[in-house]
């Protein structure tokens, strides 16, 4: 992606000449820049014809002539000494190359800085996401209804969909109670753990019935705190 | 029964529950293999802790409920989240030769603020020795809607100081929340201005 087109390099090598003794404008180049200052003897933002008496522009035994390109407008510059002329030359070279410079440089950091806009653009839409322990590959249901159910007993995520209902409490059409309590008994300790997160966030009532004889039964001491948190967080 | 806390990841819970299943013969044979990496990743200092690992003691499960409680305070959704406590007895951890320095942390809660600790971890093979023991210890898990119930109620009693709070520089708009609704009853308390409900 080019944004600036560099200009057009002259087939002639002219030479900008010009007295020294004008204070330098400032130019909006070397405030995009940042970095590197263009040469400001050189490039300005306007036409400068400095000297005594009528300036004359043009090719003359004395006085050298040539357009300059700084970005925003042509700039002449009339000197009526040919030895300031061979430095003067050299330097608006170096300039060119400097120009060239700061143009890769903007586009790389342009570059950067899209990318730094895509990404946090991305992070404010995953922030915008509930938060849950629901990895799929759609979204978060807001609502957990018969299809959803189904799927995560398919695809084998029914511990994430219940912990994401024990977490966020999602309006939930789908009848949970039998899957839930078969689930209880699942060989699975990540899915009975869910199971009763699940039961005591959606049904508060049956988990006061059911989780204290699971706990009785647990034989993973990790699961069965689970459970007992699960418990309290009912009577609560 | 002192009991040190350590406060474990959510993300890492499946597979706690899977290493409780391994029943007591298992275990013994993990024992001798060590304890699992991860487990090992468990209990090393991060950035929040200080030099050694940041641990809180607590007496029995009622305040183990509160550091929970104040953990959840500090986060922003706290209804939304369980949390979970890896255990070790302090009498288990003295034997093993492990020192426990009480140092002052930078909690909100002024009993949870009392009861931080620090292990000290000299050497790798101590840090092994501090996951098994919490790898045979209990797991204690807090749901948030009781944890919620728990903030609100020390919320507006005097145990919270609200200076670490307004300090902190995340969640800082939560935090300013919170100070300034403090500070507002507590305006409205002194020079008694009208309430809509007076």
């Amino acid at each position: 992606m080019m944004l600036f087109e560099p200009p057009p390099l002259p087939t002639t090598t002219f030479v900008v000449a010009q007295e020294p003794t004008t204070k330098p404008l400032a130019s909006p180049v070397e405030d995009l820049s940042g970095g590197s200052r263009l040469s400001q003897e050189t490039w300005r933002t306007s036409p400068v014809i400095s000297g005594t008496g009528v300036p004359t522009v043009g090719f003359s035994q004395n006085s050298w002539v040539t357009p300059n390109f700084n970005g925003n407008a042509i700039s002449l510059a009339i000197t009526s000494d040919p030895s300031s002329a061979d430095k003067v030359s050299l330097r608006a070279q170096m300039d060119r190359a400097q120009m060239e410079q700061i143009d890769e440089r903007t586009q790389a950091g342009l570059q950067a800085l899209s990318r730094k806009v895509e990404l946090l653009a991305r992070a404010v839409e995953a922030m915008a996401r509930p938060v849950s322990h629901f990895q799929s590959e759609t979204s978060a249901p807001a609502v957990v209804t018969a299809e959803v159910l189904n799927a995560a007993l398919e695809t084998g995520k029914l511990s994430d969909l219940l912990n994401f209902i024990a977490d966020e409490l999602p309006d939930t059409p789908a009848d949970l109670l039998d899957v839930v309590q078969s689930a209880l008994r699942d060989p699975d300790p990540v899915l009975r753990a869910a199971a009763g997160r699940a039961l005591s966030a959606a049904y508060p009532d049956r988990a006061l019935e059911l989780l204290p004889g699971a706990i009785a039964e647990e034989r993973n001491r990790f699961v069965a705190s689970a459970l007992q948190g699960a418990l309290d967080a009912a009577f609560a | 029964m002192t009991l040190l806390l350590r406060a474990l990841r959510v993300d890492s819970m499946d597979r706690w529950l899977k290493l409780g299943q391994a029943g007591p013969t298992a275990s013994e044979g993990a024992e001798v293999a060590g304890p699992p990496i991860w487990v090992i990743r468990e209990f090393l200092p991060t950035d929040r802790d200080g030099e050694g690992l940041s641990v809180f003691e607590v007496n029995d499960k009622s305040e183990a409920l509160t550091v929970a409680a104040a953990f959840a305070f500090e986060s922003e959704k706290f209804e939304k989240r369980r949390y979970v406590f890896a255990t070790v007895e302090k009498d288990k951890l003295k034997e093993s030769g492990l020192d426990v320095v009480c140092t002052s942390g930078n909690f909100c809660h002024k009993l949870a603020e009392s009861r931080h600790r620090e292990i000290q971890i000299p050497n790798v093979r101590a840090a092994e020795t501090i996951a098994r023991l919490f790898m045979q210890g209990e797991i204690i898990q807090f749901e948030g809607r009781k944890l919620a119930i728990e903030a609100r109620k020390f919320a507006q009693s005097d145990n919270l100081s609200y200076e670490p709070l307004a300090r902190r520089p995340y969640s800082a708009n939560w935090a300013w929340k919170a100070v300034l609704s403090f500070l507002g009853q507590k305006i409205v308390a002194v020079h008694g201005v009208p309430t809509k409900g007076s």
